[in-house]
């Protein structure tokens, strides 16, 4: 029969292939992102603290579970410095965390996404970070790329939307500052007298208690320049509202960039707070001692 | 001889038969491939007749049970944890975005090699009963249509567990259209959700049909297609064979005659012997039919393996009731329905024309119909059987490509054709982006 012998040569191509196949797989598991993050961040810790520290750090996958949020946040595994005292001044990922509002919130009973936003289960950077619209994660990190993509004013301070969930009854939260600004404009100009913010105003605009809930396809885009997203759509709408709804009563204040930058947060951030209670703080009803200057005021780093 | 020898023995078998009784023996014995016949003809063994598809889809089944296996060490079936632990078979478990992987092509695989089966047996008129005694391939093809109808169903449970917003839409509007049956839809999307509504009650459900019992229906149908095709003779071409010896005019020859006990008087079983097994028709089973198993189990294994690595398994937001997926579609292999729900929901001023039930009901059921009686309805000759595109069934085979094609094309402009609120695209344009939160 003829065919005998091309019938081994196609098992032996095909084992073949296989065999690469179950070699790459391999190749692939031994070699992620990951494991050049931690040999890396093991170099440095060697380098600055002596060969001893660096045999402490751990190996392998690590996360943070925090059962009582429902969430694992695998940050960790690459973000290996940030409980690492002297590392303060290291670059991304090894960076440790500014430590004052890890007393408050800490890593074990938070974890990070809570605050940062991000892919808590991913373990590459491009997945974890959830920045690129290609991924389904609609809870990006609230950082950089996100700010630059939508032009805002100051791109780090947005993270402050996650502050506001838990903290939307304070009158001022300490270092959510952008979000302070935006709670003062809506004391001064009075925006109750048209909306019902936090339970309480008039109904002549739309209710904003929940306003952050809002899901994306809610809102009219046909004249929202630039990218089409909700934080997007309050940045121009704060702006000038009747660019954005012709019909509009609502007054326009001439908000400058980071007023609108601001107010934009604040109402992304009025979404119903999916915490156990015990999470959700007493709100701080005392304004703070020196009333912030917005002329002299850092900004969030 | 001690029994681990004798359980080894059976296990294994000799590549390179000495004589015709050792190439007989090591099928006939062994308990791996006693359902093989040990002579096989050149035309059963061809690439060309058969393109072993039947082959292929057995070897995906046991890849989707192996990875399905493992995968169910793995994933939790309740609606707070099913997301998560896909999640982490994705992120955190070794080799688990590969497991997932290729368990998720081999069931597309599955659902597309069946059918391509289907249409191959249909072509070559293979469900036709040839000149052997005791044939019923009618019964045959009509176990295959189950066969086909059952992968569909198991990879349909299985497209709701990873209970993202994927998931959730698809088996949204495949449950939806089987509200409009007249008199049982209701009832039928009831049974198949535990309730109203896609929640905990359609998770475990959908769970226990697709871990459990459809592949134990898809096993226990397994068996009987492959006894079916021993007790048919092997496959349709065998007949032509046979066909082609009558036409040289050799007489069958009586070899044996049985019995019962050498006195029963009403019927006598003629065993002839087949003279397909001849040389020039036929060889043994082993090692010619084993090698080309290997062959195909390989090739399937291999398309899988580099189809997983290739396409990324995707998983959306966690399933959201309260947010509805744009475009939300069915899995692929129901899109030709979709479609066609979409095409023939039309109102003709105050009068609807109801879509789900003309291209959700009538039109599929029309369709398992006729494939299901189809062999009983065909009269064509017994030339006809096991040949590709045999000239006295040249119209129904027409008629059968005609409708393939209108319901690949249909699946292709479901699939990719149309974009965010149904609308349809072509290939050149970029569909509208969807606005999204940041």
């Amino acid at each position: 029969m003829k065919s005998q012998n091309s019938d081994m040569g196609l098992a032996y191509l095909m084992g073949f292939v296989l065999l690469v196949v179950t070699g790459w797989v391999y190749w692939d598991y031994y070699r992620p992102e990951w494991k050049e993050y931690q040999s890396e961040f093991r170099s440095m810790i060697a380098e600055r603290f002596g060969e001893e520290r660096a045999q402490q750090i751990p190996l392998g996958l690590q996360q943070i579970w925090v059962p009582e949020l429902n969430r694992v946040d695998r940050c960790v595994t690459c973000h290996l410095g940030v409980e690492w005292e002297g590392m303060e001044e290291a670059p991304n990922p090894f960076r440790a965390h500014p430590s004052g509002i890890l007393e408050k919130h800490t890593l074990i009973q938070y974890g990070c996404t809570v605050c940062h936003g991000g892919q808590g289960f991913a373990t590459d950077a491009e997945s974890a970070h959830a920045t690129s619209s290609e991924l389904h994660w609609e809870d990006p990190l609230l950082y950089k790329e996100i700010g630059q993509s939508l032009q805002v004013n100051d791109p780090t301070a947005l993270l402050e939307i996650k502050c506001n969930i838990c903290h939307r009854y304070d009158a001022y939260t300490e270092g959510a500052e952008y979000i302070n600004l935006a709670k003062e404009i809506v004391s001064q100009r009075r925006c109750q007298l048209c909306h019902k913010i936090n339970g309480q105003g008039a109904l002549i605009g739309p209710d904003l208690t929940y306003a952050g809930d809002l899901s994306p396809e809610h809102y009219d885009y046909t004249n929202v320049p630039g990218k089409e997203a909700v934080f997007n759509w309050h940045l121009v709408h704060f702006r000038n509202p009747k660019d954005v709804s012709p019909q509009s009563v609502m007054p326009n204040f001439n908000f400058g960039p980071r007023e609108t930058q601001a107010l934009a947060m604040l109402v992304m951030s009025w979404k119903r707070a999916n915490m156990p209670a015990s999470y959700i703080p007493p709100p701080n009803l005392t304004p703070p001692a020196p009333p912030a200057d917005p002329a002299t005021e850092p900004a969030a780093q | 001889m001690p029994a681990a020898k004798t359980i080894w023995k059976k296990l294994i078998w000799t590549w390179k038969p000495e004589s015709e009784f050792e190439a007989g023996d090591s099928i006939v014995k062994n308990l791996l491939l006693h359902w093989f016949p040990s002579k096989v003809t050149f035309e059963s063994l061809s690439f060309r007749y058969s393109l072993w598809l039947g082959t292929g889809s057995a070897v995906l089944f046991a890849i989707l049970t192996l990875t399905g296996i493992v995968l169910m060490f793995l994933y939790v079936p309740s609606v707070e944890r099913a997301y998560a632990s896909v999640k982490d078979i994705e992120y955190a478990v070794a080799f688990g975005w590969f497991l997932r992987g290729l368990h998720r092509i081999g069931a597309h695989l599955m659902v597309f090699v069946v059918f391509v089966h289907m249409i191959r047996v249909f072509l070559t008129g293979g469900y036709k009963n040839g000149v052997a005694a005791g044939q019923n391939r009618p019964l045959n093809w009509i176990i295959g249509v189950v066969l086909l109808l059952s992968t569909l169903l198991l990879s349909f449970t299985g497209y709701l567990l990873p209970w993202d917003q994927l998931a959730y839409w698809a088996i949204t509007v495949g449950t939806n259209i089987a509200l409009a049956a007249p008199m049982v839809g209701e009832q039928t999307r009831f049974l198949l959700l535990g309730g109203n509504t896609i929640a905990q009650g359609a998770l475990i459900r959908f769970y226990v049909l697709h871990c459990f019992v459809l592949p134990t229906v898809v096993l226990m149908l397994f068996a009987w297609h492959m006894w079916r095709i021993r007790k048919d003779g092997g496959l349709a071409c065998v007949d032509q064979v046979a066909l082609q010896q009558k036409r040289e005019k050799t007489q069958p020859v009586k070899s044996k005659t049985y019995s019962l006990l050498g006195i029963a008087g009403t019927r006598t079983v003629h065993v002839e012997t087949a003279l397909v097994d001849e040389d020039r028709y036929a060889t043994n089973s082993s090692p010619y039919l084993t090698r080309r198993l290997l062959v195909a189990i390989l090739a399937t294994a291999v398309l899988a393996a580099l189809f997983a690595i290739g396409i990324e398994a995707p998983l959306e937001e966690p399933a959201n009731p309260a947010v509805t997926s744009n475009p939300a579609k069915a899995p692929w292999y129901f899109l030709w329905l979709q479609e066609l729900v979409a095409d023939t929901t039309l109102r003709f001023g105050g009068f609807t024309l109801n879509g789900a039930l003309v291209g959700g009901i009538i039109v599929p059921g029309i369709l398992a119909g006729l494939l299901l009686m189809w062999p009983y309805l065909d009269r064509s000759p017994v030339s006809a059987t096991g040949v590709w595109f045999g000239p006295e069934r040249l119209r129904q085979n027409l008629v059968f490509l005609f409708i393939i094609l209108l319901i690949v094309i249909l699946t292709i402009v479901g699939t990719f054709m149309r974009g965010p609120y149904w609308v349809l695209y072509w290939p050149w344009e970029t569909w509208v982006q969807l606005p999204r939160l940041f």
